[in-house]
């Protein structure tokens, strides 16, 4: 009998030693399977490239890489789960995005978490944002619906992922454009797109506002309408959509989408660099370039350095912003 | 039928080599730490929980769940063997069981709970197939306002949880909802007491908090208890046709008590076995065969018991409701894996939710396989002096507990957490509510917070919204219904046992 309970023991120390070991072993990289922590819930834009990239790389190295929702204080949870409370050893990474990031020290004069947290191995989605209502809303152009919130701003209820996350950006930027006190219009806190969406759909939500990948499925089944796209110009994934700017709305493009891969400070560069290399490979590749097309994902990669100046970048652009509208704290 | 064609392929997932390997390894760990005298199936699960987070979600879910049937039957088995209950659902189990047992017809009995057991859970999951999609397909109703009136519906679960006093109950409750606040917080991300310590950003870990709180309480308890172990004669396993047609018909009406009353979320099987049990000694033409070794009255109460926990899988999975304890701890390691137990599982996670009810299915099947040859060794194993068996189960608890996140201040939490276990239940504070507010509150402050900037914080949303306003209303009568089945079932405790014990 002690042999046997030892052997659950021995059961429980081989597993620990498993990861242990992992992180000496950097040559054979992964030789177990890799967690992916998506900081927001199942179905959102995050989730959706986090599961594209999981099934490429998984295929390509033979290892499972595992997909992990952990929602929560607008994707902070998840993201500080996966960069301050986890082993560096390139076996937790982060599917990052502007929220966790850029528009999280835009908003924070002490953020939760900093750029020096993490080690970015590459950027793979770039995507515009677009304005969604439920697809039988009264309102049938993004003008009409401005004037109708211009009259009575107390009436709009729309949802956000989060406190700092794009559609607060978005959406602030829209209202100062359109003198609107944003404090009068009613602002719920969801847990990213999908939790955001499914209220939009059962009609909880007026308006949301999220990237063209994530508007995608809840339009293709007809429950909700796209409004505007906030881009320079029409987009290839929704011809018919008019821009913001074309519907003479809101001015110039200062809010983005994007998601990338990045990992612990602490992780050692030669695993980074496998997967900045893999990345570059696999935004070559036609099949991955297909699966992004249907979920209308608009792929458009940067490598290690160009991320972390891109994210610099928007940092300073969000630190602006969030003091000019205010949400600086 | 849509149900039936997701439920195969819930079947082809749940039956590759992988998953019934999991499946298997969870009841035979389940049983093999319920069966150890003093680890109760919530322990059980508790300390076993950290084994699963290796694996991919599925895997882990299917183990779990293979984990919490195995550790109910092994509580069954050390109730009929040792007359110890491990938990209050087996109290009924030990009236009859352990007069079996001292008559040399353990094996019997044990036979007898397994087929029970195995029935029930059975009839238990073809239900659930039929049941929660239904629930599911209203998922988009359920807004904030709904929600919130869903965790107030979830949170009358504590009148059942509570034992004996309810003021205590909501006071754990309170207790647990303030552990859970602990980190950021879940809509703006602000550190909440944290007193500017990085380290509690992250919030008190769950694996570190349900094992301090139960698998490391329980071996202080034991040691302080100097349990013995108590030998035990076993003749025949099988049990004979006679004894299976006197107990075919209690096992049929202890599934029809326990899944319908299981169906009503916070009826615990600690209350419905309760009432199966006096609902065969009614019924029985020798009433005072009862208690002097009646096959019925371990039939009864244990397919009772499997019956409700399988109903309880309904409210856990269509609307994230745990049922009993060990269900609370179950629904934490759902929520670990980003799964949100809810009407949007099955519109979200449809693969996983039917893969997982197909395991239901194989469990049960695993179980009855496992069960009937090896019922031997379990009764070997209940032999293990307390001295030996106490330090493994701690040095396994501290095991898990770091394993969780690879952090000290785990291991910390968790004997912390250990010794406030202990302490709690030496002094007959429920810690079953403290659980379940630690995963609900931060939900129901979550669709509050929702729902009132939905209405410019108004607090009338909640009435002028049909399905919230009736999730409501059925908080308050099930509050009502709950206390008065709790009052009769521990009075029933009280006279079985003459000590308080918590459902």
């Amino acid at each position: 009998m002690i042999t046997r309970l030892s052997l659950v023991m021995r059961m429980t120390v081989c597993v620990l030693l498993a990861g242990a070991g992992a992180a000496s072993a950097q040559a054979d990289y992964p030789n177990k399977p890799v967690e992916i922590v998506v900081p927001f819930t199942a179905g959102g834009g995050t989730d959706l490239i986090a599961r594209l990239v999981a099934d490429y790389l998984g295929k390509k190295w033979s290892q499972p890489l595992l997909v992990v929702n952990k929602p929560g204080g607008g994707g902070v949870i998840g993201a500080r789960a996966a960069l301050k409370e986890s082993r560096p050893d390139g076996y937790t990474a982060l599917m990052d995005i502007h929220t966790t990031s850029s528009m999280l020290m835009g908003a924070w004069k002490t953020p939760p978490l900093k750029l020096e947290d993490r080690k970015f191995a590459g950027r793979i989605v770039r995507d515009p944002m677009v304005f969604a209502v439920k697809a039988d809303a009264p309102w049938k152009t993004f003008k009409e619906l401005s004037d109708v919130v211009k009259a009575k701003p107390e009436e709009l209820v729309w949802s956000t992922v989060g406190p700092a996350g794009p559609s607060r950006y978005t959406a602030y930027d829209w209202f100062t454009q359109i003198g609107v006190d944003a404090v009068k219009t009613k602002m719920v806190i969801t847990e990213g797109a999908a939790d955001s969406m499914t209220k939009l759909a059962g009609g909880h939500v007026m308006l949301a506002i999220h990237s063209v990948a994530e508007a995608h499925a809840m339009t293709k089944a007809g429950k909700i309408r796209v409004l505007a796209v906030l881009s320079p110009s029409r987009v290839k994934f929704l011809p018919d959509v008019p821009t913001a700017e074309e519907q003479g709305v809101i001015k110039g493009v200062r809010v983005q989408w994007w998601a990338g891969v990045s990992f612990p400070a602490q992780t050692p560069d030669p695993i980074v660099k496998k997967w900045e290399s893999a990345i570059a490979e696999m935004v070559k590749d036609p099949q991955f370039l297909a699966a992004a097309e249907r979920i209308n994902m608009n792929i458009d990669f940067l490598n290690a350095a160009e991320t972390r100046a891109f994210v610099e970048k928007e940092v300073a652009g969000y630190t602006d912003m969030a003091t000019k509208i205010g949400i600086r704290r | 039928m849509d149900a039936l064609v997701a439920l195969g392929g819930g079947f082809a997932a749940a039956l590759s080599p992988m998953n019934l390997a999991m499946a298997v390894v969870g009841a035979l760990l389940g049983t093999l730490v319920g069966v150890l005298p003093g680890l109760g199936p919530t322990a059980a699960i508790a300390l076993l929980f950290p084994l699963t987070t290796v694996l991919a979600p599925v895997p882990a879910i299917i183990m779990l769940s293979g984990i919490y049937y195995g550790a109910m039957y092994g509580g069954s088995t050390t109730a009929i063997l040792l007359n110890i209950p491990g938990e209050v659902a087996s109290v009924p189990t030990c009236l009859d069981g352990y007069p079996l047992a001292q008559q040399g017809r353990g094996g019997v009995a044990l036979g007898v709970a397994a087929i029970g057991s195995f029935v029930a859970g059975t009839l238990g999951v073809i239900a659930l197939t039929f049941f929660a999609p239904p629930l599911a397909d209203r998922a988009l109703w359920f807004g904030p306002p709904e929600y919130f009136g869903l965790m107030v519906l979830a949170f009358t679960v504590i009148a059942s949880l509570s034992g004996g006093s309810l003021v205590r109950g909501f006071a754990m409750a309170m207790l647990g909802y303030f552990v859970s606040l602990i980190g950021l917080g879940p809509s703006t991300a602000e550190p909440r007491f944290t007193f500017g310590w990085e380290p509690l950003m992250g919030g008190v870990e769950f694996i570190a908090l349900v094992v301090g709180l139960f698998a490391i309480a329980e071996v202080f308890l034991g040691l302080e208890e100097a349990r013995v172990a108590i030998a035990t004669k076993l003749r025949n396993v099988f049990p004979r046709a006679a004894d299976l047609r006197q107990a075919l018909p209690a096992i049929l009406r202890g599934t029809g008590i326990g899944f319908v009353l299981g169906l009503l979320p916070g009826c615990a099987p600690g209350v419905t076995v309760f009432l199966a049990y006096d609902a065969e000694k009614k019924l029985a033409r020798e009433p005072e065969r009862f208690g002097r070794g009646a096959i019925e009255g371990v039939a009864a109460p244990e397919s009772a018991n499997n019956a409700t926990s399988s109903a309880g899988f309904i409210p856990l999975l269509a609307l994230g409701i745990p049922a009993s304890p060990p269900l609370a701890v179950l629904l934490g390691g759902l929520m670990v894996y980003g799964l949100q137990p809810g009407p949007l599982l099955f519109e979200r996670n449809a693969d996983f939710a039917w893969t997982v009810i197909a395991s239901f299915y194989v469990g049960n099947v695993i179980l009855l396989l496992l069960n009937l040859p090896l019922i031997g060794m379990w009764v070997w194993l209940t032999r293990i002096p307390y001295g030996i068996l106490g330090p493994v189960i701690l040095l396994l608890a501290f095991l898990g507990a770091y394993s969780a996140r690879n952090s000290m201040l785990d291991v910390g939490v968790s004997l912390v957490c250990g010794i406030a276990g202990y302490l709690l239940r030496k002094y007959q504070w429920p810690l079953a509510p403290l659980l379940l507010a630690y995963m609900l509150g931060p939900l129901l402050e979550k669709y509050l917070l929702q729902s009132l900037s939905m209405s410019g914080g108004s607090p009338l949303i909640f009435f002028q919204r049909g399905v919230a306003l009736a999730l409501l209303l059925g908080a308050a009568l099930l509050l009502v219904l709950s206390l008065v089945i709790v009052h009769y079932a521990s009075q029933r405790v009280r006279e079985t046992t003459a000590e308080e014990m918590a459902l």
